[in-house]
This record gives structure tokens, sequence and C-alpha cells, in this order.
């Protein structure tokens, strides 16, 4: 009885340390967790697929720090995050065919972006700010979204885009 | 008891129906739904004077927009909030509001410079719709519905925020075009909408006729 015991909780612990994997990208920013691939993502993958996007598990580390991302973002979208009350973090491999609008900096910066001008399993970072409300375009409808993303290239520290859905 | 237990009843529906009830915001431009034609294209240059004063809350907002009976999809110019910053975006919005869900925005890192032009493109191809500025992708969204109207507005969330255009330059919609049921059609047919506070041009926009124009300017500013 107490060896099936300890078999259960050793597959329990197993599986608890499985769904909690996160990667540091940065031994400077140990203090903020980052949660790395599709299966560690708080998204609901089907929006993030109806806008483009595909996630992926990083197969590196990222080159620069989530605090360095964050400083980023929040310069780039001022309006939008400047009320926000918490930030998570996620880090994966981003695939969007959809979307080539990038900054001159963007394309500078990261000479693979520029070469195939989309977004094609690069290391991002996605800071998701929970804010008290987000400007979409009216719809003539009550908006209750809560959250405003922002897309980091995980390489440069460049913002690349933002999104909203929930 | 039973009175009260109505009231309640009656309070609690009044509340699911207020919350989601459908109110127009201030808005200026001209659209068009059509029973006979279908769409697959809404194309304009846009000229942006300055940008309009945004005060928390509020947005203002600029756009070309493919709408069917239960969704639109749009791409245009946004800003929002601080009335001096320069945090104007280019942002692409789909809707399905047959759904409960919201919608689905995203958002350039940039947007358009003050006075200058650009071409806004929402456009659709197969069984999806997608949101071009100046040519370039911004996103899309697959979606087996027909587009049965088109619009070129700018609108604001409330007044707490401005149209684009003043007194001393007024914004610029010119080189529309839509394709209705595979055929382009320069300059489409418009119906007005004026807000109180802002004031439509409409003198040198011809139905049909290339190269027209119309013009907005916030009567505020």
């Amino acid at each position: 009885m107490r060896k099936v015991v300890l078999a259960c909780l050793v597959v329990i612990l197993s599986f608890s340390l499985l769904v909690s994997v996160t990667v540091l990208p940065s031994p400077s920013d140990a203090s903020i967790p980052v949660f790395a691939g599709p299966q560690n993502s708080a998204h609901d993958l089907k929006s993030l697929a109806d806008m483009g996007m595909r996630l992926e598990i990083p197969t590196e580390n990222a080159a620069v720090s989530p605090s360095v991302a964050l400083q980023n973002a929040n310069k780039t979208f001022p309006s939008s995050t400047r009320n926000s009350t918490d930030t998570r973090f996620e880090y994966h491999l981003l695939t969007n065919n959809s979307f080539k609008l990038f900054s001159e900096e963007a394309l500078a910066k990261n000479p693979k972006l520029k070469s195939e001008n989309t977004i094609d399993k690069l290391p991002v970072y996605i800071i998701s700010y929970k804010v008290g409300r987000v400007a979409g375009l009216p719809t003539g409808r009550q908006d209750t979204r809560k959250e405003f993303n922002v897309v980091v290239d995980a390489t440069t520290g460049v913002p690349l885009y933002a999104f909203s859905y929930r | 008891m039973k009175t009260i237990r109505i009231l309640a009843v009656t309070g609690v529906l009044l509340s699911l129906f207020t919350s989601n009830a459908f109110a127009a915001q201030p808005h200026a431009g001209g659209n068009h739904t059509s029973t006979m034609y279908t769409y697959t294209q809404a194309y304009a240059k846009i000229k942006t004077p300055t940008y309009p004063a945004t005060y928390y809350p509020s947005f203002s907002t600029a756009y070309t927009m493919l709408k069917g009976p239960s969704f639109f999809a749009q791409v245009g110019w946004i800003k929002e909030n601080e009335p001096e910053m320069n945090d104007t975006k280019y942002v692409w919005q789909y809707y399905d509001w047959s759904t409960m869900a919201n919608p689905q925005t995203q958002y350039g890192t940039y947007g358009p410079a003050q006075d200058s032009s650009h071409t806004y493109n929402t456009y659709r191809s197969g069984n999806t719709y997608f949101g071009y500025v100046d040519a370039t992708l911004i996103s899309s969204h697959a979606v087996e519905q027909n587009a049965t109207g088109y619009e070129f507005f700018e609108e604001i969330e409330n007044y707490n925020a401005a149209f684009a255009g003043t007194s001393s330059g007024h914004a610029v919609f010119s080189n529309l075009q839509v394709v209705e049921s595979g055929n382009v059609v320069f300059s489409p047919y418009l119906s007005w909408v004026t807000d109180p506070e802002a004031t439509l041009y409409t003198g040198s926009y011809t139905a049909d006729a290339s190269g027209s124009s119309f013009e907005i300017k916030d009567n505020r500013y």
C-alpha cells in the first residue's frame, strides 16, 4: 500500500513539475516568471489562430531580458499600457504570416526578419497587460475586453505589434 | 411577493439587454448597404492633417470597412487617450457580433505622420478578409460570409475625443474605390452621416466619378 501511495506521489510531483515548467530567458530577470511554449500559455490558442498566430516551444533562451521588452513595449504603446494593473510574460516561437507592417527599427535590428519579411518561428515575448479598458474601433456594442497584448522581438527587444481579443 | 419577483426578473432581463444594446458612436462620413450586390474591396486614401485631441477615456479613428449581416472587417488608424502624445497607430479589427465574443484588434507600432496621406484597403480574397495599409498587410481573418456593404468613416468613442480635421486643415478621403460583385467602382455611392460636432464637405464628391473626394472637420477645433 505504501509503495502505491509513494508511486502516486512521484507521478503527481512529476506531472506538476512538467506543467509548470517555465523558461527564464535571462538570469538578470530571474524574479520575473516567463511562461514558455504553447502548453504553458494562458492565451486562447484558437483566438490566436483566428488572428493568424501560431505558437511553438522555443529552443533557445531569449537574447533580451523581459524587463527590456517591457520597457520598450510601454514606450511604444503608452496610452494602452500606462494604467495596467498587472502583466504576464510568455516566451514563444511565433509564426504570423498575416502581419507585415514592421517598423524600420524592427527590420534594421533583425536581419532574419528583414530578409524573410514575415514572422516565421521568431522568438518573441508576448506581454499581456491587465487593463481597465481596451481601445478598439467602435462596434456599437459594449466592449468588455480587459487585456492588451504586445508582441516583442525577443532577439532585439523591439515591439512588433499589439493585439487584443478578450 | 409575486410583484417583487416579476420586478426582479424584469430588472435582470433589462440589465442583460442594456449591457449588450447597440449604441452608435459619433461618426462622420459615408456608408452603403446593398440588398443586390456583394463587395470584396473598400479602398480609400485618407489624409490625416493633425492628430485629433483625445482626452482619457476616449479614442478617435478613421477607416475603410467591409461589412456583412453579422460581421465587419476594417482597417485604418486609431488615436487614444492622450491629447498631445503621438500615440497614433495603424489598426485592423474583425468583429462577428452574432457571437458574444469580443472584437479582435491588431495594432501596428506606428501610425500615419501628421499631414500625411495613406491608403487603407479592406479586401476579400477567397474566404479571407485582409487589411492593407499602403499595400502592406496588417492582418487577415477567414470568414465564409459575403460583405453586403461598406463604410468610409471617421468615428470617436465619445465627446472627449475630436474628429480628425480642423478649420485650418480638413481630413480628406479620396481615391475611393469598391469592388461590387466583381466590378470596380470609383467613387462608390455613399449615404452621408454627419455628427453635430463635425462638418462634412461632400461638394467635391460625385458618385461614379474617378478622383472625387470628401472632407471632414471637427467643429470644435
